[in-house]
């Protein structure tokens, strides 16, 4: 007993923050033992040593532990002689006090400071819509449970808690609705996470990627996001969110492809508008994904396809280019990605400023030094653009890099290599699942009444069956009968 | 991802191997337009092409010679510093000489030719091809036949041609093909009329006038002009009159030896220029007018399909008619007969409104 | 049954409408105007409604084998023919199928070559397309299926508007006089289509997989028959645009054809057409591979993973022997006649002797129900 005691000490007193000592002073019969990085230095003034010090000046003698519990205005202190609980309770920022005469027995007092470093400002950061709440997740999953259970008043919320990570042992939070959600999805998710041995969670991103179907895949089988809005609609679905404490980003699943270009936004605009952004959306991944591709596999192999006006101005572009299409296509890409991963690890105004700079300078000199056509130029500023117009980061990150195989086939094969590279993306699709959805319904296995809220959304009268996809408990959301009362003209 | 890896070796391999079948646009020299023209048994070979500078782009005019169609391009490539390409041609000239020889080899090639559209303009020129295509290079306009050509089934008095109708009268039976015809005009290159083929072989040239009269015959068209003479309350009144559009049905009577056909054409017109004393607002003449210009219509027509029948040629299809009607047909045995078989024309005109 | 199939390997009916319509059509509608009206003229396509006709029946002959309980094809085998000549024919049949593969895969690695790669060589091509098919087929069925779903809904979305712009230069009167030809001269000509209905015949292999099997026979017809006026329709597309005199000049008419469409953007779509045509093509080949691999695994017992490369080598080794054009139209000639023995023989045979004794067998078989039964309810 006393021997666990003293290998913890012997490890701990080997870090700095570590604090053991005797209280007040050295004649004091009490040791307390905690971790200054955990505790709020405040609390232990106040709870602790401004009272005992009281005591001390009324000439109190306290000899006994559990006359602490007297004095002390702490609601939480525990008694133990369970060295184990000792030492997790430490490492979550507890003081443990001990008697000298009875070292076996400590009085653990709570002086947690969970929201020391947090930012208290929640707004979203990278996930944005003009209209609708703009509340987003924080580094806190208690807090961020918090939001979810103001959203949705009902029992049937269920969250199940776990701890995960051998060395971080990270508070992961399986949230979902029960009688709605499919159980077996629950089971998978469960399951999965219970299985994962992993040192660090640091982010429930790296929850994605350890429990997806799939590891070999550059799409996203899970989704992430920061927006409160989002897992509260997939939760309706009757989605499974996983939340990890210290991560601001929310993990849903099963997912399909299609949800990745729904944007929050889309329910708040009209459905006729939305439905037309959501196609834009789309059209803008196959823009992105196939647009330099094609330049390089018409300049390159079918000059036939050219049409007569655009003849010349091709041509004339890129009459002193020195490098085939496919090598001036590739070039200016990893000049953008270049500026974009720049972008993205310089501070925001440095970040900003390099961008434009980058963009016009680098640009304007790689065409006027002849290095690229400007038509080029044109054609991957677009598509670089259009990949933006993805809402989730994660997929924009795919597209961008989906690219890249195709620009290479396409230089090889021309077009039947873009087909041949697409034929192998969407092979690829067909058989990634997500928590055993797969991946490209409701298209494969086709599924039309989920196509009310894929590719396009429909009026919420049409919307309010849940999706088959998810293979929910219930089906209704609300009465559609009661969103639309059919009416004659005139009536 | 270990599998992946391997693959991007292997495409590595392939890159380094497989670039053989690359024709990078800017760096291959594309034709526009070719010239074909026959001259002591040898094939003479013009082609218009793009020179692009840094400033500007010239047009020049490459020329060889050979004796067989098929080495014309291989030869074109001796006497410029890029590979030539076919890709963007957009039309074929022939000279008159070379057509009244028969052009079915040509056109057989070119069809046969993946790297060719069925777009493309094939056409013929007053004594040779290449004085037409000296004639653009002069003008720097690279793509003036097949714009010309364009322009002018949508405008003017030229039926729709381009390769695939050039290919469907030659190869159908019961057609002859027509193309139309390039004259030098004061320096210039001047589309003028169109060119009649029997068979494969150029027999005749008919001019604007008469294209029109094809051209109603042949398609329904929204375009195109002929000049009129009528002679109307005692006074001769000539005009330019505009077709709006134009439908044509023919009726087929096979129940003689020798079937005879009736032409009913129906135009929706209008007449631009006239005389002041013509009141067309008045609906009495406006009726009168339209009377006159259809049996004006009519009998130039019937002038028209005699001659053609005269010529033993038939652009507009009376043989496919008879075949399409008849449950024998025999294409020999009609074009024999093609010259006696009776063509009566019924024009049917209505003018709309002038709106002055 | 040797070998029990997973609930989730297996698809639902309506996708057999997709695996027999996408099998139909491949490499053949690219150019059968040519073959068909060799006999029949510019009625040929009365033919192909024959041809169609047909091809139900035989459909409808396949699926009373198998709803009556033979399952597939090596069951069908042994149940007629019993047990080591059942397995000989099974494996003649493979060897049919794997033909099949082969030719289609050659012919269309033969028209990129003429069409957009005039100088380069096949096998690269050929390689690349032979990885798509290992990834595709190792998925399994299930994306194979899919494969052959996407192969009908993406080129039809986006090809089968282009057979529009020919309209312009459409003349009826090419299809006239109609019904000018015999019975006769129609059926040579249907004869000659036949070989482009090749491919519905994997049902023996699927079946199967097929969830609630006996309620695809629907699909599988509906299938065929969105494949008959497919065909009827591109061939009166292509009649109405073509002289007779002219579509004999050409080889591969469907493309042509296309040669004269024009838009703002682009011009000559014959060469995405041509490029996006592996899409149509690839379900028959991954369809007929998969379904040797799975013809192997049942009679020699070879792992499908396993026999799936072996086929793929053969392949390969295959399109290296097979250079040029003349031996391609020699192989396809005989594949033809092969086919024609194979639907209108082989099947009816097989139909009969299923009849006179195999269906007492297999009823005899499943007196005692075992888990597959209860599957195939």
């Amino acid at each position: 007993m006393i021997t666990e005691w003293n290998e913890f000490l012997s490890i701990a007193q080997d870090s700095n923050d570590f604090k053991h000592y005797p209280l007040l002073n050295e004649e004091s019969p009490f040791v307390i033992s905690y971790y200054q990085t955990l505790i709020k230095t405040e609390l232990l003034q106040k709870n602790l040593l401004r009272p005992l010090q009281e005591r001390m000046e009324a000439n109190e003698s306290i000899t006994d532990l559990r006359h602490f519990s007297r004095f002390l205005h702490v609601e939480d202190i525990i008694y133990t002689d369970d060295i184990q609980t000792v030492v997790s309770k430490i490492m979550t920022g507890y003081a443990a006090i001990q008697s000298k005469d009875n070292l076996q027995f400590f009085a653990l007092i709570n002086l947690a400071n969970p929201t020391e470093g947090l930012r208290t400002d929640n707004d979203t950061e990278n996930e944005f819509s003009v209209v609708g709440p703009k509340v987003g997740f924080v580094e806190n999953i208690d807090i961020n449970l918090h939001l979810i259970r103001q959203q949705i008043s009902t029992p049937k919320l269920i969250i199940r808690e776990l701890t995960l990570g051998t060395l971080s042992h990270t508070r992961i939070a399986v949230v979902y609705l029960s009688g709605i959600t499919n159980p077996q999805h629950i089971e998978t998710v469960e399951q999965r996470l219970q299985t994962i041995d992993f040192d660090i969670i640091f982010d429930s991103s790296q929850l994605d990627q350890i429990m997806s179907d799939n590891s070999n895949t550059p799409f996203p089988l899970f989704l992430s996001t920061e927006r409160i809005d989002r897992v509260i609609y997939a939760l309706t679905l009757g989605q499974i969110v996983i939340i990890s404490d210290a991560s601001p980003y929310v993990i849903t699943g099963p997912t399909t492809i299609f949800d990745f270009f729904i944007s929050p936004e889309d329910y708040y605009l009209p459905w006729i508008l939305s439905s037309l952004f959501r196609l834009i959306r789309i059209f803008g991944v196959l823009f992105s994904i196939l647009m330099t591709p094609a330049y390089t596999a018409v300049l390159t192999f079918h000059l036939e396809m050219i049409p007569q006006d655009m003849l010349a101005p091709i041509i004339l572009s890129r009459k002193y280019v020195p490098f085939p299409p496919v090598l001036e296509v590739l070039f200016l890409e990893l000049t953008i990605e270049f500026l974009r991963e720049a972008g993205a690890r310089l501070p925001t105004k440095v970040g900003q400023t390099l961008g434009i700079v980058g963009g016009i300078v680098i640009g304007q000199a790689s065409v006027e030094a002849a290095l690229t056509s400007n038509i080029l130029l044109i054609i991957v500023a677009l598509s670089a653009l259009a990949s933006f117009t993805t809402p989730i980061y994660k997929m924009s990150n795919t597209i961008r890099f989906l690219r890249f195989p195709l620009i290479i086939l396409s230089g090889i094969w021309g077009g039947l290599g873009i087909a041949i590279g697409l034929m192998f993306m969407l092979t690829h699709l067909l058989q990634l699942k997500s928590l055993g959805t797969p991946y490209l319904a409701p298209l494969y296995p086709f599924r039309r009444r989920s196509f009310a809220d894929s590719f396009i959304r429909s009026s919420y009268s049409r919307t309010a069956r849940r999706s088959a996809i998810m293979r929910v408990i219930s089906q209704w959301r609300y009465d559609p009968d009661k969103a639309t009362q059919k009416r004659d003209i005139d009536e | 991802m270990v599998a992946k890896r391997k693959w991007i070796l292997v495409l590595l391999i392939w890159i380094m191997t497989g670039c053989s079948s690359t024709r990078i646009v800017s760096e291959v020299q594309l034709i526009h337009s070719l010239g074909l023209d026959l001259e002591d048994q040898k094939i003479e070979g013009a082609a218009i092409t793009h020179v692009y500078g840094k400033e500007t782009t010239q047009i020049e005019l490459l020329e060889t010679k050979s004796s067989n169609l098929f080495t014309i391009l291989p030869d074109f490539n001796t006497i410029t510093p890029s590979q030539v390409e076919l890709g963007q041609l957009r039309s074929v000239i022939v000279g008159r000489k070379y057509a009244e020889n028969g052009v079915e080899a040509l056109v057989h090639t070119l069809c046969r030719d993946p790297s060719i559209g069925f777009r493309l303009q094939l056409a013929v020129a007053e004594t040779k091809a290449l004085t037409i295509l000296k004639g653009i290079r002069h003008m720097q306009i690279p793509f003036f036949i097949s714009d010309s050509v364009a322009q002018n089934i949508k405008t003017l008095n030229l039926p729709k041609t381009n390769l695939h109708i050039f290919l469907f009268n030659l190869y159908g039976e019961g057609r002859d093909p027509y193309l139309p015809y390039f004259v030098m005009h004061n320096d210039r290159v001047k589309l003028d009329g169109l060119a009649l083929f029997r068979d494969d072989k150029f027999v005749h040239r008919i001019n604007s006038k008469e294209s029109f009269l094809l051209k109603i015959m042949v398609e329904k068209a929204k375009s195109g002009q002929i000049p009129f003479e009528v002679t109307i309350k005692n006074r001769k009144e000539t005009g330019m009159l505009k077709n709006l559009h134009s439908h044509a049905v023919f009726d087929v009577n096979m129940n003689e030896s020798v079937p005879s056909i009736r032409v009913k054409l129906m135009i929706n017109g209008q007449i631009s220029d006239y005389s002041e004393w013509l009141q067309l607002s008045n609906p009495q003449v406006l009726r009168q007018m339209e009377k006159e210009l259809s049996s004006y219509l009519q009998k130039e027509v019937t002038i028209f399909i005699k001659h053609l029948q005269k010529l033993e040629v038939d652009p507009v299809g009376f043989g496919d008619l008879v075949r399409s009607r008849s449950t024998s047909w025999d294409y020999s045995h009609f074009k024999k007969m093609y010259p006696h078989i009776k063509i009566a024309v019924t024009a049917s005109i209505k003018l709309e409104q002038t709106g002055e | 049954m040797s070998t029990s199939i997973r609930e989730s390997a297996m698809v639902s009916p309506f996708f057999v409408f997709f695996l027999v319509h996408a099998n139909i059509v491949g490499i053949g509608i690219l150019g059968f105007q040519r073959t068909i009206v060799s006999h029949a003229g510019y009625d040929a396509w009365i033919s192909l409604l024959l041809a169609g006709a047909s091809i139900h029946l035989i459909i409808w002959m396949l699926y009373f084998m198998l709803n009556a309980g033979s399952q597939d094809l090596f069951s069908l085998h042994e149940l007629c023919f019993g047990k080591w000549l059942g397995k000989l024919m099974s494996f003649v049949v493979l060897i049919y199928v794997w033909m099949a593969a082969f030719l289609i895969l050659r012919s269309y690695v033969s028209i990129v070559k003429q069409f957009i790669f005039p100088l380069m060589h096949t096998w690269s091509t050929t390689l690349i397309i032979l990885l798509l098919i290992l990834y595709i087929v190792a998925g399994g069925f299930r994306t194979v299926t899919g494969v052959c779903f996407l192969g009908v809904v993406i080129p039809a979305i986006l090809m089968l508007p282009l057979f529009l712009f020919p309209f312009e230069y459409a003349h009826p009167n090419n299809l006239f006089p109609m019904f000018s030809h015999n019975l006769t001269a129609l059926i040579a000509s249907a004869k000659d289509a036949v070989i482009n209905y090749m491919g519905f015949e994997l049902v023996l292999f699927y079946y199967p997989f097929i969830k609630r099997a006996a309620h695809s026979q629907k699909w599988a017809h509906a299938g065929v028959l969105i494949s008959t006026l497919l065909y009827v329709a591109v061939a009166i597309v292509t009649f109405l645009m073509f002289s007779h005199g002219e579509l004999d000049k050409i080889i591969w008419p469907t493309l042509t054809m296309l040669k004269i469409v024009e838009i703002p953007i682009l011009q000559r779509l014959e060469f995405i057409v041509i490029s996006l045509w592996l899409f149509v093509i690839l379900p028959n080949i991954c369809l007929n591979l998969w379904g040797v691999t799975r013809g192997m695994k049942q009679l020699l017992g070879i792992s499908q993973i396993r026999s799936l490369l072996l086929l793929l080598i053969s392949l390969a080794m295959g399109s290296y022997l097979l250079e040029g054009t003349t031996p391609l139209l020699m192989a396809l000639d005989f594949y033809g006649k092969v086919s024609l023995v194979f639907i209108y023989g082989y099947i009816p045979l097989l139909f009969v002797l299923f009849l006179l004794w195999g269906k007492k067998r297999s009823t005899a078989r499943h007196q005692t129900p075992g888990p597959e039964t209860e599957n195939a309810r």
